[in-house]
């Protein structure tokens, strides 16, 4: 070959260029750059589902999204319950994405069942994928991102109608339905669902953070009040539980448990992340600091350390491990240890009772978890969904059995005495009326992204984290969860 | 048949251009390597320049008609605490995590060159590690780590090497970065070991057997001859382990989500937190994109070392 010929290109300089130009867009991607377009996972039901006829929520927000477009029956819909119509028929198909409950039976047993049995009835393919409830948030995200997925999608314990306003259907003709049927919510899922004058979620339930305490241990170390009402209670009992080899324990970790229950406790002291407007942050306080020395007292005198360390079923194994002698937590903890027919466990479980949240100075004031569905701005079936939804949450006593309780309902008629599976229970009737305790993210203020995005960067556990556990002073924990607040809400206002 | 003749003129004239083009391997080349270049082009560089993009603007997940906001999103990780928590993290982790993977990892390549019975079983154990999926193998780790019921602590305990609870593995921030890189080693180990093996395995024996003959001792047989044989192979792997060490963020989410106190965080799993859980993805693409510039500023120098090794400059 001659020089200077094509081989004068040179094959090493020619594979060089080509590995260099490819190494640099590789090495970007390997950094974890959040590119959503190319990784989101899309769901086998509607992987080939393109973008929707229906109006994203952003851009009907004025009006109540059309019903009857995707009737296959024809049949006009009835008038009765807001358009909504138990014996419509419709077509195609329907996806749902939701958490695995933390009481199987209620999925298994009633809610799939319950989902294939309407998709006959409804003439709708119906599919329900049950995920981790850790993992919804990035399911959802890619799931938005690629503007493709689910046609609903179960939030739990996380804004999804407000996070994601603009990709989310108006459901007000569901919810406005809903009321007209079961009555008044209460004021949570108004906080939760409705943004500006419309629903863009429908409330499903709220799962409430009682105290689970065990009886045995109480009468051991002497407790004579029999239960615990008060954080303070729970300071003087928990020391002496401790002392007796029994510590208390509930998670301080960046967890939702963890979440909750360090809210509920700041708020029960009259300290809050942000004033009324949800705009102006406001953590730095003497009611802040009250709530940090009295987790500093509890955690060193009457918690185990492990709960620096705890995902969201540490306190369950915890309690069902026989050494707590208290955890705040839904009923899911005591529901497993009664299922457990190993007779430690039945033995434990009869041991085990349970509380209203526990009151502070300023109140009796509690942030639960919760699931509110979403329908999806590139949903084909859009009025099958809407009437998916309406008739899942029209029966609420038939799911409130199969979730054993769990599932507390955000409808005021429902939270009446006599409560089904509660009221006769005499163990679980204290459950009753614990509505009246439920506030949401970001209260006093409005559930706001901004809200949210401080509750995923954990802001308010890392800083009773830090005070509590880690020696740091009140007033730089305090300063370092305020300067992370700053940020979330100073982009919220830009 | 003149005309035929003539027809055939041109015809002729055209093919044996392209294929004269075709033979060439500077447009042969190219085209062999289109559709791997189109390829990167569709699922890195477009994902890279998106993300670069989204790193300039406020995008959020739910919010496509993102603003350009200039340098904010890089600012806001300067100022923000967890962001320089995750970025000596990320050091640390990869720094320690890598040493660990060579020490080791060549240990246990020397132990497996040599002739021993079980020898095949014994290379093909080692892949388990690096073989299983890296979340099942994280949440048997997370097991063993258990507040509660840690069987590594129910050992260390009962051979009264520590006092009961016995570690706090996932709750104390000096053992859960050390679980978080003692995961990373456990899983990132068989790659060493093999890619070192792979290397010993290619040095002719009469090299060795010759460096043995000169009076060379195991230091100098490893030292002045192993390395500069292996030196090529060496830098890949090396390279390639600390791009997937740097980046991985998959250990942490799953042992401990980058808490406690958002303690334990790398860069990766901070950008996830921010850019995907909390939905503000401009934010989490700036955090991802931080050490960009080092990193091919670290890569082109180990190419560059690879390429003077090579020239023997």
């Amino acid at each position: 070959m001659e020089p200077g010929s094509h081989e004068s290109l040179g094959r090493r300089a020619f594979l060089k260029r080509a590995a260099v130009l490819s190494l640099v867009p590789l090495l970007a991607a390997c950094g974890g750059a959040a590119a959503p377009a190319s990784s989101a996972p899309a769901s086998p039901a509607s992987a080939a589902a393109k973008p929707s006829s229906a109006a994203p929520a952003g851009s009907a927000s004025a009006k109540p999204a059309a019903s009857g477009g995707a009737a296959a029956s024809g049949k006009p819909a009835a008038s009765a319950a807001g358009g909504m119509d138990t014996n419509r028929t419709f077509a195609g198909s329907l996806s749902i994405l939701q958490w695995s409950h933390f009481v199987p039976a209620y999925d298994t047993d009633y809610f799939d069942g319950w989902a294939k049995d309407w998709g006959a009835k409804h003439k709708v393919d119906v599919k329900v994928d049950h995920i981790a409830l850790a993992d919804i948030p990035a399911r959802g995200a890619a799931e938005i991102a690629a503007k493709s997925g689910h046609d609903i999608i179960g939030w739990f314990a996380e804004g999804g109608p407000r996070l994601f306003e603009k990709d989310v259907l108006d459901v007000s003709d569901v919810v406005n339905a809903l009321i007209a049927k079961n009555g008044q919510y209460i004021k949570a899922a108004e906080d939760l669902c409705k943004v500006g004058s419309a629903w863009r979620g429908v409330p499903d339930f709220y799962v409430p953070f009682p105290s689970l305490f065990r009886k045995d241990v109480m009468d051991k170390v002497g407790w004579t009040k029999g239960t615990l009402e008060t954080w303070d209670d729970l300071l003087q009992f928990g020391t002496k539980a401790k002392a007796a080899g029994n510590p208390v324990g509930t998670a301080l970790s960046d967890t939702s448990d963890g979440q909750m229950t360090w809210r509920s406790l700041m708020w029960s002291y009259g300290a809050f992340l942000t004033d009324e407007t949800g705009t102006k942050v406001t953590l730095d306080s003497p009611e802040t600091r009250q709530a940090l020395d009295f987790a500093k007292q509890l955690y060193t005198q009457a918690m185990t350390p492990e709960v620096l360390s705890w995902d969201d079923s540490g306190n369950n194994r915890y309690l069902a491990s026989g050494k707590g002698a208290w955890i705040y937590n839904p009923i899911s903890a005591i529901r497993s240890i009664e299922d457990d027919k190993n007779p430690q466990s039945q033995e434990l479980a009869k041991n085990i009772y349970i509380a209203q949240p526990l009151k502070g100075p300023k109140g009796q004031l509690m942030s639960p978890q919760f699931v509110v569905h979403t329908i999806m701005g590139w949903t084909k079936n859009a009025d099958a969904a809407k009437q998916f939804l309406f008739d899942h949450k029209s029966d609420f006593e038939t799911g409130f059995k199969a979730s054993k309780g769990y599932n507390m309902p955000f409808e005021e008629k429902f939270s009446q005495p006599p409560m089904p599976v509660l009221s006769d229970d005499p163990k679980y009737k204290v459950l009753v009326g614990i509505e009246k305790t439920v506030h949401v993210i970001g209260y006093p203020g409005p559930n706001t992204v901004a809200a949210n995005e401080a509750l995923n960067q954990n802001v308010i556990t890392t800083m009773f984290t830090d005070y509590a556990a880690r020696n740091m002073s009140a007033d730089a924990a305090i300063a370092k969860a305020v300067k992370a607040a700053q940020a979330i809400y100073a982009k919220a206002a830009g | 048949m003149a005309l035929a003749q003539e027809l055939q003129i041109p015809i002729a004239r055209t093919r044996r251009p392209l294929r004269h083009h075709l033979e060439r391997e500077s447009v042969l080349g190219y085209l062999l390597i289109a559709p791997a270049v189109l390829y990167i082009l569709a699922l890195v560089a477009y994902p890279f320049f998106l993300a670069l993009w989204f790193s300039l603007s406020n995008a959020t997940v739910g919010r496509p008609d993102a603003e350009f906001v200039g340098l904010d999103n890089f600012k806001w990780a300067i100022e923000s605490d967890v962001f320089k928590t995750a970025l000596k993290n990320t050091f640390i982790f990869t720094i320690v995590g890598e040493l660990a993977k060579a020490v080791f990892g060549t240990i246990l390549a020397l132990l497996l060159v040599r002739e021993f019975r079980g020898r095949r079983l014994a290379r093909g154990l080692i892949l388990v590690p690096w073989a299983i999926p890296i979340a099942i193998g994280s949440i048997a780790w997370k097991w063993m780590f258990d507040s509660t019921y840690s069987v590594i602590n129910w050992v260390l305990v009962h051979a009264h090497l520590v006092a009961a609870p016995g570690p706090n593995w996932l709750g104390e921030i000096q053992w859960a970065m050390t679980s978080i890189i003692l995961v990373n080693v456990w899983r990132g180990l068989p790659f060493t070991a093999i890619i070192v093996l792979a290397g010993l395995t290619s040095i002719p024996q009469e090299i060795l057997d010759a460096a043995k003959v000169d009076g060379a001792g195991p230091w100098r047989r490893w030292n002045d001859v192993m390395v500069p044989v292996m030196a090529p192979v060496l830098f890949i792997a090396m390279l390639f382990s600390v791009v997937f060490t740097f980046t991985d963020m998959t250990v942490v989410y799953l042992l401990t989500k980058g808490g406690p106190g958002n303690l334990t965080h790398v860069l990766a799993s901070f950008a996830f937190q921010t850019g995907i859980l909390s939905a503000a993805l401009g934010r989490g693409a700036a955090i991802s994109l931080f050490l960009f510039p080092v990193m091919l500023g670290g890569a082109l120098w180990l190419l560059n070392l690879l390429k003077r090794q090579e020239l023997g400059v």
